[in-house]
C-alpha cells in the first residue's frame, strides 16, 4: 500500500489513489472485436458471430437432450457474447455416492451436471428426469465472455501472485487457484477451465446438444491467442513445465470427441464452424472502462476502502499491458447462503472465482444463480471472505453506497444497459414491419405503444415478484422473442404442459397445474413433476402479431364456421371454446383464453409468476403466490401497459416477391383452408378461431377450457414464415413437416398435400411461406 | 443447553442425550425463546379471572382460543413434528398455541402435553391476549407479553380495584389477531393469511376489522360489578368445532354447531347456468359461478390447508340414473383425489376451494413443514369464479335432467384424522353445506 501511494499521484480527493492504466488496444463496447484484430481475424469474427447467433434445428442435431437451441441463447444481454436474463437460468447438479464421492449429475446423457430441460430423444421425451441420485442442486446464470481472449493470455503467475491459501496478511481473505489440467483455471463460475476451447465444446453439448471433435493441432495454431502447444498427450506431460506459456494452456482443452444418442452423424458441428465459434469468443474486446468524474473518483475510494479489491483486483498484467477485470480469478468462500454445493476441480461448494466487474452493470441479472436484480442487492448478498467488505458496506449512508454503485457503473457497457433487450434509442419497428403497431395511432396512442414495447421487454427480478416459487420466463419477451419483439418463441422457451391420465381415462389436474415451469426461486428445485404425472406435452410459444385485431372479430363471425356435429359431413367440424363465464377463448394453443387483457394476466402469474391485481369482470391470474413479495406483484399500470401494447400491435406483414396465387388456390382445393379460414371479418389470420380434434385417435394430451385432449385451435397461420418452429410442442422445424404432422379431423387434407406433385407441393409451401 | 434447562419449571426429560443442539434449536427472541422469559406461574389461569369475568368466561371456555392446546388433531400434528425434527422445532406451533408457554419455558425440545401447567394447557387463555403489552410483528406469534403488566383491554375509562387496567387501542385493530393468525412456516411460506387479504378487502376500506364480526358486541357488563355497557362477546366465533367430546356439553357444543351453520350460511353462493335444451347423446356445458359474499377475506381463510372446502355437483336424468358427479365422497368419506385411498385421481373435475401444500418433489402433503409451495383455490372478497363442468348424456338418457349443486366445508380432511390415529373422530367431522342450488335441463 505504501509503495502504491508513493508510486501515484493523489489527486484532488481526499484518499483517491487511480487503479492505473489500462492496455491500449484492447477495449470496444460490449460485442465488438478487440481492435488489434488483424482483417483475416475480423472475417473469422463475424464468420463465428453467426455461428453464436445460428439456431440448430433437429436435423443439424439439436438434442436430443438441451437447454437452448444457440450459443447466443444464453449469451445475449447486451449484445451476442454476453450474459442474459433469469429466463436462460440453467440447473446444475450433482450426487455422492453412499461413501462420500462427489460425482457431476447427468441428465439425458453425460452432461457434466448440467440438467437438460427439454429432449425429442425417444427414451426421453419432453422432460428429462432428474435421477433420484441427484440430490445436490443449484443454479446457473449465464456469464459473459467479454475479453475472454485476454484473460486467455494472462500467465498462471500472474494469477497465482495473489493466492493466499493461508491468509498469510490476516486480512480475512484467501484465495485459492483452481486447475484444468495443469493450468491454472480462470473460466466458469469456480474458475474450473482454462481453455476457451474447452469452454465452449462442453457447453455447446450440454445445452444445446451439439456434438464436436476437438480442433486439429494445426487449427489451434491458427486461433487468435495462441494456443498451439503439440499433442494433449505431450501437454500432459509438460504441464508442470509450461506454466505462464499461454499458447499450452489453451492448447489444454478436452480432447475426446463427443457423441450423442440422435440420429444425426457426429461431429454435429463442422471444425470450421467450431474454429470461428472459438475465435469469436476471443476476440471479444474488453468492456470499456470511463474515465472517473469526482462522483467516480469517490466511489472508488470507497471501493478501495471496503477492501471489495480484495478479490476484485482492479488490474491484472497480462502480456498487451494491464487488464482492468477487477477480478484476481481465483476462489473464495462466498459463505453459507451463496454456496451451492457443486465442487469443480479444486473448488469446493461454497467457493467461487471472484467474478469480473468489467461491464458488470450491463449483464445482470448478478450472482452465479442470478438472484440479485441489482448490483446494491448483489453486494448485500457477499459472506464467507467477503463479509467485513459487505458489513462495510452495509454501514455506509445510501447515498454513498450509491456512488459505490456508481462506480462499479463506471466499468464498462453502462451506455448499452438496458432493463431488457432493447438497447437504449433503438429504432422502433415501423408500420408493416414485424413488431410494428397497427395503422393509424395517434401520437399519443404510439407514446403509449412504445412505452408497454419497452414493459414488454423488461426483465423482472426476484425481488420484484419472479417466481412463486415457479416460473417459465422474467419478462414478456424471454418467450415472444421471433423474429421480433411481441414474435413467437424458439424451442428453448416452450412451456411444458403436464397432467395425471388416470387408470380410466381420466385428466387429472397436477398440483401445481398443467404448467411444469422450468425454473424456480428455490436454488435448487428443478421442477421434478409429481410422481404421478405422466403425460407430458410441450407448447411452442405463438406469436402475438395482431391480436387486438383478432380480438376484435365479433363473436357471430366466428360462430358462424362453427359445426361441433359436423352436419355438414365435411369430416370437420369446428368447435367453439367456451371458457369461464361462457365466454368464446380466441387465444392460446387450446382457445383457453378471451381476451388480451386476461392473456396478459394469465401469462404474468403462470409464466413470470407475478401475481397481479384484481381487475373489474376479468378473471385468469394468480392474486396471491408464497414468494414474500407484496401482492399483488406486477401492478396495474404494467398490466395495462402490456395490453394496450399488444393491442396495438400490428398483424404480421405479408412477404413480398413472387406470386403465390397458385399455391392459394392449392391451399383452397386441399382442403386447408376449411379450418385455416383466409379472413375472419378482414383479419387476413387464416383461422377460424374454433377447437378441431388434430391427434389421432387413442393420443393423449392435455386437456384445457373447452378442449379435450386431441383438440386445438386451428393456429393462425399469418406470420408463419418468421416463427418456426411449428405445431402446439415446436416439434418440427419445416412447414411441410408441419403440413404432415397434421392428424384427426385434418387427414384428408394432410393426404391430399401428401399425393400433390413437387411442383405443386413446392407452390403451397411457397404460399404458406409469404404469410 | 444448561443454561437454558436451568430456566426450565418443568423437570428436565431423563434422557438428554436425544436432545438437539442448542444452536439447532428453533428460537426467536420474541416468542421462542432459549432462555425462558419468565415463569408460566406469574400468570393467573382463566378461573381466577372468571371470578369476576363470569360471562366472558363462559363465552372463551367454549371457543376454539380455549381449545387450541386441547386439539387432539393438533396434538398429535405436533407430534409428528417432534419426532421428525427430535423436538428441536417443538415450540413452532406452540408459540401460538400457548404464548405463555413458548415464553415461560415449558416448551423445551421434547415435552410432553401432559406434563404442562394448567395455565398453558388454557392456550389462548385470557392473558395470552391481555398481558400483551405490545406486538412485535404482525405474524408467527407477534405479541410481547408481560406478566407483571396491567390488564390491556380497550374499554375507555375502565376501572378496577382488583388489578391494574390499561387502555390500549391495539386491542381495536386486526393487526392484534394477525399477530397469531398470520402464519408462516420456518422456510417462510405463507401458511395462513387472512389479514393479508382483509387488509386489501373492501371490508378493511370501510373500516370493519376482524373484532367485528368475530368478536361481537353486546349491552352486558365487563366485570360483575361494572357497569352495563357495550362490551364484546369472547365466543371468537369462526368455523371451527372441537372434535374432543369432552370439551363442552352436548348442549353448549350444539349451539355452537348453529353459530357455525349461521356464519357459513350463504357466505359463498353458488349459481347454474346450463344450456336451454340439451340433446341426448351431447355434452351439456354446465357453468358453475361461485362468488364469496365476505367482503373481509378469502373462502376459505386461515388453515385452508387442513380444512375442505368443494364444490359437489351431481347431474341425474328423469329416472334417477347419475350421469356425473364431482365432489362427491369415497367411502372413507374423502374426496377422491390425490390422497383417497380408495380411489386416487377418482375426481378429475374436483374443484377445491381450499388449499393443497406441495412437497418439494411436486406431489402433495399435509404436513406443513414439507411444503415449498402452498396452491389455493380460495375466492377473494366479493370475487366470483365460474367453472364449466360437462356432463354427459347418452341416446337413453331421459330429461329433464336435474343437476344439483352445492358447497361445503369441514375442518379436517378424514384421511389426516386417521393418519394422526384419530379414526373415531371422523364421524365428529362434520360437514357444513354453504348453499345449494339444483337446476333441471330439459332433453
Amino acid at each position: 500500500m505504501i509503495l502504491l501511494l508513493l508510486a501515484c499521484e493523489p489527486t484532488e480527493d481526499t484518499g483517491y489513489v487511480p487503479h492505473g492504466s489500462v492496455a491500449a488496444g484492447i477495449s470496444a463496447p460490449l460485442g465488438e472485436i478487440v481492435p488489434y484484430a488483424t482483417d483475416d481475424e475480423i472475417a473469422t469474427f463475424a464468420r463465428g458471430q453467426t455461428v453464436a447467433k445460428h439456431r440448430f434445428t433437429r436435423a443439424e442435431g439439436l438434442g436430443p437432450g438441451f437447454n437452448v437451441e444457440f450459443c447466443a441463447a444464453c449469451h445475449e444481454r447486451p449484445v451476442t457474447g454476453g450474459s442474459a436474463g433469469l429466463y436462460r437460468n440453467f440447473y446444475l447438479g450433482a450426487g455422492r455416492t453412499e461413501d462420500g464421492a462427489y460425482l457431476p449429475g447427468t441428465s439425458a446423457g453425460n452432461t457434466s451436471g448440467v440438467v437438460r430441460e427439454y429432449s425429442y430423444g425417444a427414451d426421453d421425451y419432453a422432460r428429462p428426469v432428474v435421477p433420484d441420485d441427484t440430490t445436490i442442486l443449484t443454479q446457473r446464470n449465464p456469464i459473459p465472455f467479454f475479453g475472454v481472449g485476454l484473460l486467455a493470455q494472462l500467465s498462471d503467475e500472474e494469477i497465482l501472485s495473489r493466492a493466499d491459501l493461508l491468509d498469510a496478511d490476516g486480512d480475512g481473505i484467501t484465495g485459492r487457484p483452481n486447475y484444468d489440467r495443469g493450468f491454472v483455471g480462470r473460466f466458469g463460475r469456480k474458475s474450473q477451465t482454462v481453455s476457451i476451447e474447452g469452454f465452449i465444446r462442453g457447453p455447446l453439448n450440454n445445452h444445446v446438444g451439439i456434438t464436436s471433435d476437438p480442433l486439429s493441432d494445426e487449427r489451434k495454431a491458427e486461433l487468435p491467442v495462441d494456443s498451439s502447444g503439440g499433442s494433449a498427450q505431450l501437454l500432459k506431460e509438460l504441464a508442470p513445465l509450461a506454466d505462464g506459456l499461454s499458447g499450452w494452456a489453451q492448447a489444454a482443452a478436452p480432447d475426446a470427441p463427443l457423441t450423442d444418442s440422435d440420429e444425426i452423424a457426429d461431429p454435429e458441428m463442422s471444425e470450421q464452424d467450431l474454429f470461428d465459434l472459438v475465435s469469436f469468443s476471443m476476440l471479444l474486446a474488453a468492456p470499456e472502462i470511463e474515465e472517473l468524474d469526482a462522483d467516480g473518483r469517490e466511489g472508488q475510494t470507497l471501493f478501495d476502502q471496503l477492501n471489495c479489491g480484495g478479490c476484485h483486483t482492479p488490474r491484472l498484467q497480462s502480456p498487451r499491458g494491464p487488464l482492468p477485470v477487477y477480478s484476481d480469478l481465483l476462489l473464495h468462500d462466498m459463505g453459507d447462503d451463496l454456496a451451492d454445493g457443486i465442487e469443480q476441480g479444486e473448488a469446493t461448494g461454497s467457493e467461487f472465482r471472484t467474478h469480473p466487474l468489467w461491464g458488470i452493470t450491463a449483464d445482470g441479472p448478478f450472482l452465479h444463480d442470478g438472484r440479485a436484480h441489482t448490483l446494491h442487492d448483489a453486494i448485500l448478498a457477499h459472506d464467507g471472505e467477503a463479509r467485513a467488505s459487505r458489513e462495510a458496506y452495509e454501514e455506509l449512508l445510501p447515498p454513498k453506497q450509491e456512488l459505490v454503485v456508481g462506480f462499479l457503473q463506471t466499468l464498462g457497457g453502462r451506455d448499452q444497459a438496458s432493463p431488457g433487450l432493447l438497447v437504449p434509442g433503438a429504432a422502433v419497428p415501423a408500420v408493416g414491419e414485424y413488431g410494428g403497431p397497427v395503422a393509424g395511432l395517434s401520437d399519443a396512442q404510439q407514446a403509449v405503444f412504445e412505452a408497454g414495447r419497452i414493459l414488454f421487454d423488461t426483465d423482472f427480478g426476484i425481488s420484484q415478484g419472479v417466481g412463486a416459487p415457479r416460473y417459465n420466463g422474467d419478462s414478456c419477451r424471454a418467450c415472444h422473442m421471433d423474429p421480433v419483439i411481441g414474435g413467437a418463441g424458439p424451442r428453448s422457451v416452450n412451456v411444458m404442459r403436464h397432467g395425471i391420465l388416470t387408470d380410466d381415462g381420466a385428466f387429472v389436474v397436477p398440483a401445481v397445474g398443467t404448467v411444469l415451469h422450468k425454473l424456480s426461486i428455490l436454488p435448487g428445485n428443478p421442477n421434478r413433476a409429481q410422481p404421478e404425472a405422466n403425460i407430458f406435452e410441450p407448447r411452442q410459444t405463438p406469436h402475438l402479431f395482431g391480436l387486438g385485431l383478432i380480438e376484435g372479430i365479433p363473436v357471430s363471425t366466428i360462430l358462424a364456421n362453427a359445426d361441433e356435429a359436423d352436419t355438414n359431413g365435411d369430416g370437420i367440424s369446428g368447435k367453439p371454446s367456451w371458457t369461464d363465464g361462457a365466454r368464446l377463448g380466441r387465444f392460446g394453443w387450446k382457445a383457453q383464453v378471451p381476451t388480451v387483457a386476461e392473456f396478459v394476466r394469465d401469462a404474468m402469474s403462470t409464466e413470470l409468476g407475478m401475481t397481479v391485481p384484481t381487475q373489474d369482470r376479468l378473471t385468469f391470474g394468480k392474486l396471491w403466490d408464497d414468494d414474500g413479495v407484496a401482492d399483488p406483484e406486477a401492478p396495474l399500470g404494467t398490466l395495462t401497459a402490456i395490453e394496450t401494447y399488444l393491442r396495438f400491435l400490428g398483424p404480421p406483414p405479408r412477404q413480398a416477391g413472387e406470386d403465390t396465387s397458385l399455391g392459394e388456390a392449392l391451399f383452397e382445393t386441399a382442403g386447408c383452408a376449411d379450418c385455416h379460414t383466409p379472413s375472419l371479418d378482414g383479419v387476413p389470420l387464416y383461422s377460424d378461431l374454433l377447437l378441431h380434434e388434430l391427434l389421432p385417435e387413442g393420443a393423449v394430451g392435455i386437456e384445457d377450457a373447452s378442449a379435450n385432449m386431441r383438440e386445438f385451435r386451428t393456429a393462425p397461420l399469418w406470420g408463419l414464415a418468421k416463427t418456426a418452429p411449428y405445431l402446439h410442442d415446436g416439434s418440427v422445424d419445416s412447414i411441410e413437416d408441419a403440413i404432415l404432422g397434421h392428424d384427426g379431423e385434418s387427414t384428408a387434407s394432410r393426404d391430399t398435400f401428401a399425393a400433390l406433385s413437387a411442383d405443386d407441393q413446392a407452390a403451397l409451401l411457397a404460399f404458406l411461406g409469404s404469410l | 443447553m444448561i443454561l437454558a434447562l436451568l430456566g426450565c419449571p418443568e423437570p428436565t426429560p431423563t434422557d438428554t442425550a436425544e436432545l438437539p443442539a442448542v444452536d439447532t434449536i428453533l428460537h426467536d427472541s420474541v416468542s421462542m425463546p432459549i432462555d425462558p422469559l419468565w415463569s408460566t406461574d406469574q400468570f393467573s389461569p382463566a378461573t381466577t379471572c372468571a371470578e369476576c369475568h363470569p360471562t366472558q368466561y363462559a363465552d372463551w371456555s367454549s371457543s376454539m382460543h380455549a381449545y387450541a392446546m386441547r386439539d387432539m388433531a393438533y396434538q398429535a400434528v405436533v407430534s409428528l413434528r417432534q419426532d421428525e425434527f427430535a423436538g428441536a422445532q417443538d415450540a413452532f406451533c406452540l408459540q401460538c398455541h400457548s404464548a405463555i408457554g413458548t415464553r415461560g419455558g415449558e416448551i423445551y425440545p421434547g415435552f410432553s402435553f401432559d406434563e404442562l401447567s394448567p395455565v398453558v394447557m388454557e392456550g389462548v387463555t385470557c392473558e395470552a391476549c391481555h398481558k400483551a403489552t405490545r406486538l412485535a410483528r404482525t405474524y408467527n406469534s407477534g405479541h410481547v407479553l408481560d406478566p407483571d403488566g396491567p390488564q390491556r383491554a380497550c374499554l375507555d375509562g375502565a376501572q378496577d380495584d382488583d388489578h391494574d387496567v390499561s387502555f390500549t387501542s391495539m386491542f381495536e385493530s386486526s393487526s392484534f389477531c394477525a399477530g397469531c393468525h398470520e402464519v408462516y412456516e420456518v422456510n417462510g411460506l405463507p401458511l395462513e393469511r387472512p389479514y393479508q387479504e382483509w387488509q386489501t378487502s373492501p371490508a378493511a376500506a370501510a373500516g370493519r376489522n376482524c373484532q367485528t364480526c368475530h368478536m361481537a358486541r353486546d349491552f352486558d357488563r365487563a366485570a360483575t360489578d361494572g357497569p352495563l355497557r357495550t362490551v364484546y362477546r369472547h365466543t371468537f366465533q369462526g368455523v371451527g368445532l372441537p372434535l374432543d367430546e369432552d370439551f363442552e356439553t352436548p348442549e353448549v357444543y350444539a349451539a355452537r354447531r348453529e353459530a357455525v351453520q349461521r356464519l357459513l350460511d350463504d357466505c359463498v353462493t353458488v349459481s347454474l347456468d346450463v344450456p336451454g335444451a340439451a340433446v341426448p347423446g351431447e355434452t351439456v356445458d354446465v357453468l358453475v359461478s361461485l362468488t364469496n359474499e365476505i367482503d373481509a377475506h378469502n373462502f376459505p381463510t386461515g388453515s385452508t390447508f387442513n380444512r375442505q372446502a368443494w364444490l359437489e355437483l351431481v347431474a341425474t336424468d328423469a329416472r334417477g340414473v347419475q350421469l356425473y358427479s364431482t365432489g362427491d365422497l369415497d367411502t372413507n368419506g374423502d374426496l377422491r383425489d390425490y390422497f383417497s385411498e380408495l380411489d386416487p385421481y377418482g375426481d378429475a373435475d374436483l374443484i377445491k376451494l381450499s388449499s393443497t401444500l406441495i412437497a418439494e418433489d411436486g406431489s402433495p402433503t399435509f404436513l406443513t413443514w414439507h411444503a415449498t409451495e402452498h396452491q389455493t383455490g380460495a375466492l377473494p372478497p366479493l370475487y366470483t369464479r365460474t367453472y364449466t363442468l360437462f356432463v354427459p348424456t347418452t341416446a337413453d338418457t331421459v330429461g329433464p335432467l336435474t343437476i344439483s349443486a352445492r358447497v361445503r366445508i369441514r375442518g379436517f380432511a378424514p384421511f389426516v384424522l386417521r393418519a394422526v390415529g384419530l379414526d373415531d373422530k371422523v364421524d365428529r367431522n362434520e360437514i357444513f353445506d354453504v348453499d345449494a342450488t339444483t337446476i333441471s335441463v330439459p332433453l
